[in-house]
């Protein structure tokens, strides 16, 4: 790899001011709780998974912790299952029928889908782009642990006088304290609040590190497109939250300090909880697929060894449905009542939003067309994805026709719309990219028969579960409802449906072996297995603590793949690289790259939250104080905490080397890095030559400066290197 | 439409199919062309289907401005028999008031009748529960709002109002939900005639299931009867029944004293006034009650009677607990309210 041309000598003008030598130890470690506020250095061992915030491994917490939900979840929808399995069921009681489905819906969307996209997000998204980290590692880490306390403290409802039961959807005035007196709606309302919280700030999180942090030469429109569906959904997630946020503080003022939003009585409208919740709600929805969709799109070129058809187009119907997501919300109540032209005008907007959606289907497939197609399990469920989310997909749009809608709503034809996107379509695609990247995290690859044996049986049970829906709402069963009549035709189905459920709970057990078999074997997964197209695949499997050894330079789309393979006249492949050429090898012991350090404080003002939940739910104002005093706290600590734990040999070595060095040749990318919080701007800067003056700046302690855009201006050299770790934006 | 649908499917399905058989790799190194994307291939597929939902769009939409329209006409009236011909009824639209309770449906006629309406606050109208009774042919304009009753267990002190339910008599319409505070509307109009089921549809608490309801949809004679039968006195007991039907006297003094039933139920020409619960003057001309779960016979009186919580979990109908005896009595009295 050569320089073909050298860049501009840095003016006076771009160089960071000189910090004396002297200075250092003290500006590394202000001791403002001698003791008490040292930074934990550990990222191996049990112990550092609490104070992690490396995205991998909040990654594969997100991923854990999302599957075992998914566990609970399931569980719930069996003993669904069980209770309508017949007429007149009474496996369970009405309370609890309606606390079962309640959860089932709430676990499965907000902590399963939400959560497993969120796992994929926080393992992928800095390796697409070639980055270290995100833009506020311990604002991931707070993220995560509000969504693990979250889920804790919901469930802990039904130790606590009964789980939520006023459905996912919580509809007013039904979650009223009149007409529900108990406790069980706040522990779903603040449960909500405190899961919102980590959503929303891992949205913003996510989008500053897509936008801020891509490798040199990667412009937005030559991200991965798991990227791009990924930065749709996470700036969906920033403005959608917000708003049931606020549904739920108008609901929780109603129930807790005498307000009457929702009372028609008083001058309230209970309407209004419906249009806040579904302006939420169907954005909502489109969280919960995109990230899926990403998936399907970066699997389906890699197993057909074929580009992605109309990557741009991909890319654009993604950004249009993020856009036309807000405008169809009142396709959710087209049976209130809320007069003819409002329900048109949503009528229309809802059939639009189905073309953007259907190009995506027609996109797909011509991307498998022509291609060469190995069946292995990410393309299985691929493929399932697609066809499985064509029939949620029209079922959908037959909702948007008013008049079968007025049939249709609030009977199980919807619940089979719902279930065939989520879980024939987000479900299949995120199994799809568990199996794809399992390699890529763990080291190792699933079980491929065991794969084909989960994908086929879990086909067969899922159609067998919510096929019949289709049927029985048809026929006239209503959602909702913890038992029916006998004499209404609705009994077979019934039955078939929930043989089918105990057929899912098969494949999941398959899906368990699978893992557990798989995390047994050594640690034996190439770099490449899957002879991909993406910039995680040019890294070791499982990836290196730091990421890259150096960050690549980006050309176009799919750039490691065009590494690999060049086209002919005819359009065909030719093989120009061997991965391994191109491929990363791991540093050399001793090197050292400097990471974001752990910190214990994302953890400690996670706690805050539950912790004044429960003060509020009791009203027991101690306990509030406590959780807002931990909340505050922990966020204060993590504030002034130092940035990095001195380390005095270290730093002794890496001063050694500065003086030592001299300006920039390629090697420097394999010595100590430079640079951290107090070391020079200099020194980062003689390491990149190659590079221009901006990406010295960068290791400052300040906002993390992206070497991308100042990059693209560049005379076009072959992988200069960055060996910098980014520095946490802001000391975020 | 759903056709449209099924041929999209197939189009799909079929696409997928051909592309797992015909381009399976056969060999490790196959060499696909390299296809970025087909301009002409990407438009054409988002104009048809836009084109096509088009089509669907102005369905949906004129069907929407048909089903928001108020119905013209003269209201029903009925005339009464004369010597030659049974009673009938004339006119094209008829009105019934919708009251959604938690769990249970409230129809009251305004104008046919000469109780109070809830929702017009008239005196001229037949309050009746769980069975709508309706003319064939005829189109019926129904306005429903949900409501909880003052006086009710969970509207002790007027904060309440109801809450959201959802009228669904599946074979004569679609769906519409009952508001609190406000009206919404649904035309029925039967065909034939027959009796049709339907259902709450809108999540709204614990019996959300056990909310019930039927429609009797009926030619012009027998809907003119069952009015007539509807304004016909209930024939309150006098003291000289305690001779000629003890059991029922019996059950009557247990009615409107020690069961306090009166103070949620109504039964016209006695002193039982209550709004709370379902009008109950002529119980027996329905063939359901406790929200249309249960076929209305001695049997399922007395088990509703035993313990209404058990039957019907939630039910707002707080009842002392009854001895077998009191039960067979007011059974005996329920079964006189025809």
């Amino acid at each position: 790899m050569t320089i073909t041309s050298s860049p501009p000598p840095p003016s006076e003008a771009n160089l960071p001011v000189p910090v004396a030598t002297e200075a250092l130890p003290e500006l590394a470690a202000p001791q403002l709780l001698p003791g008490l506020m040292r930074r934990p250095r550990a990222t191996t061992g049990w112990t550092s998974w609490f104070t992690t915030i490396d995205h991998k491994k909040i990654g594969m917490l997100y991923g854990i912790t999302s599957f075992f939900f998914f566990l609970v979840g399931g569980v719930e929808a069996l003993f669904i299952r069980l209770q309508l399995a017949q007429p007149n069921g009474k496996v369970l009681s009405a309370h609890l029928y309606n606390e079962l489905f309640t959860m089932h819906g709430t676990t499965m969307i907000f902590l399963v889908i939400m959560p497993m996209s969120a796992a994929f997000f926080n393992y992928l998204i800095p390796l697409q782009i070639g980055a270290r980290d995100v833009a506020f590692p311990r604002l991931n880490a707070f993220s995560y642990w509000l969504y693990l306390l979250g889920g804790i403290f919901m469930y802990s409802s039904f130790l606590f006088g009964g789980a939520p039961n006023g459905g996912w959807f919580g509809y007013a005035p039904n979650t009223s304290i009149v007409y529900s007196p108990g406790h069980n709606i706040d522990y779903w309302l603040f449960g909500l609040l405190i899961l919102g919280i980590g959503s929303t700030g891992s949205a913003a999180n996510l989008i500053v590190t897509m936008l801020n942090m891509r490798a040199p030469g990667m412009r937005l429109l030559k991200m991965p497109i798991f990227t791009w569906m990924s930065l749709v959904a996470n700036f969906l997630l920033l403005f959608a939250m917000p708003i049931i946020t606020i549904a739920l503080f108008l609901l929780m003022f109603d129930r807790q300090w005498g307000t009457h939003f929702f009372d028609p009585l008083a001058g309230g409208d209970p309407v209004l909880w419906q249009n806040l919740f579904w302006l939420f709600g169907h954005p909502e929805v489109y969280i919960l697929i995109l990230p899926a969709m990403g998936i399907v799109s970066e699997i389906m070129p890699v197993f057909s060894r074929k580009p992605l058809f109309g990557y741009t187009v991909m890319v654009f119907s993604g950004i249009a449905i993020g856009f036309m997501g807000w405008g169809v919300w009142i396709h959710h109540m087209f049976a209130v009542g809320l007069g003819p032209v409002a329900t048109s005008a949503f009528s229309i907007s809802t059939m639009l939003i189905a073309v953007p959606t259907g190009v995506k289907i027609f996109n797909w497939l011509g991307t498998i067309w022509g291609g060469s197609l190995r069946f292995k399990t990410p393309l299985l469920f691929a493929i399932g994805f697609v066809v499985m989310f064509t029939i949620g997909g029209l079922s959908g749009v037959t909702h948007a026709l008013v008049p079968a809608d007025r049939q249709q709503t609030d009977t199980y034809y919807i619940v089979a719309h719902f279930h065939y996107v989520l879980f024939g379509g987000s479900m299949l695609g995120l199994f799809g990219g568990i199996y794809y990247w399992y390699p890529k995290v763990f080291g190792r690859l699933l079980n491929e028969t065991l794969g084909k044996w989960h994908f086929w049986t879990t086909l067969l049970g899922f159609n067998m579960t919510f096929g019949p829906f289709h049927m029985l709402g048809l026929q006239g069963m209503p959602r909702r409802i913890y038992t029916y009549a006998p004499n209404l035709g609705f009994n077979v189905w019934n039955m078939v449906s929930t043989i089918g459920a105990f057929i899912i709970a098969g494949s999941t057990c398959l899906f368990i072996y699978n893992v557990y078999v798989t995390m047994r074997r050594p640690m034996d997964a190439p770099a490449d297995p899957w002879d991909a197209r993406t910039l995680e695949w040019m890294i070791s499997s499982p990836a290196p603590e730091y990421n890259f050894a150096e960050i690549p330079t980006v050309h176009e789309v799919d750039d490691f793949w065009h590494r690999k393979y060049g086209e002919d006249k005819d359009g065909r492949l030719i093989r120009i690289g061997d991965a391994e050429e191109f491929i990363q090898k791991p540093l050399p012991e001793g090197a050292h790259v400097h990471m974001p350090s752990p910190s214990y404080f994302p953890l400690v003002a996670a706690f805050g939250l539950p912790i004044l939940a429960y003060g509020q739910i009791y009203r027991v104002w101690p306990v509030s104080i406590i959780g807002v005093l931990t909340l505050l706290g922990g966020i204060y600590a993590w504030g002034f905490e130092p940035s990095v734990d001195p380390e005095p040999e270290l730093e002794a070595a890496e001063m050694a080397a500065l003086s030592a060095g001299s300006a920039g040749e390629l090697e420097r990318s394999e010595q100590p890095a430079l640079v951290g919080a107090g070391s020079t701007g200099e020194a980062g800067e003689a390491s990149e030559a190659g590079q221009g003056p901006a990406a010295g700046g960068a290791a400052e302690a300040g906002p993390a400066v992206d070497p991308g855009p100042a990059a693209e201006g560049q005379p076009s050299t072959e992988g200069p290197a960055s060996t910098e770790g980014p520095s946490e934006g802001g000391s975020a | 439409m759903f056709w449209i649908a099924v041929a999209v499917f197939f189009l799909v399905a079929g696409i997928v199919v051909y592309c797992i058989i015909r381009f399976r790799a056969r060999s490790e190194d196959d060499r696909p062309v390299q296809i970025h994307g087909s301009p002409r291939l990407e438009i054409g597929w988002t104009i048809v289907p836009a084109i096509l939902l088009i089509g669907v769009g102005i369905a949906s939409v004129s069907g929407v401005f048909h089903l928001a329209r108020v119905p013209k006409g003269a209201p029903i009236t009925v005339q009464a028999a004369s010597a030659t011909t049974p009673a009938t009824i004339t006119g094209d639209v008829m009105r019934v008031d919708v009251i959604a309770h938690r769990w249970w449906f409230e129809f009251d006629y305004p104008g046919l009748g000469t109780a109070t309406d809830l929702i017009t606050k008239q005196n001229d109208a037949i309050v009746t529960a769980g069975e709508l009774h309706l003319p064939i042919h005829k189109n019926v304009y129904l306005t429903i709002t949900s409501d909880e009753p003052l006086g009710s267990p969970e509207n002790k002190s007027h904060v309440g109002g109801g809450v959201m339910h959802n009228f669904w008599i599946p074979k004569l319409a679609g769906k519409v939900y009952a508001v609190p505070g406000r009206d919404s509307h649904l035309i029925l109009n039967a065909d034939y005639p027959g009796t049709f089921l339907g259902q709450c549809t809108e999540f709204c608490g614990i019996s959300h299931a056990n909310m019930r309801m039927r429609a009797v949809a009926q030619s012009d004679t027998d809907f003119a009867a069952w009015v007539m039968n509807q304004n016909t006195a209930s024939h309150p007991l006098a003291s000289g029944d305690q001779f000629t039907n003890p059991q029922a006297y019996a059950g009557f003094q247990i009615f409107t004293g020690a069961g306090n039933c009166s103070g949620c139920h109504t039964v016209d020409g006695t002193q039982a006034q209550g709004r709370v619960g379902p009008n109950l003057t002529h119980l027996q001309a329905r063939g359901v009650f406790a929200g249309a779960i249960f076929a209305l016979n001695d049997a399922n009186l007395r088990t509703w009677l035993r313990n209404p919580q058990k039957a019907k979990p939630g039910a707002n109908m707080v009842i002392p607990k009854l001895t077998e005896d009191q039960i067979t009595s007011l059974i005996a009295y329920l079964d006189t309210l025809k």
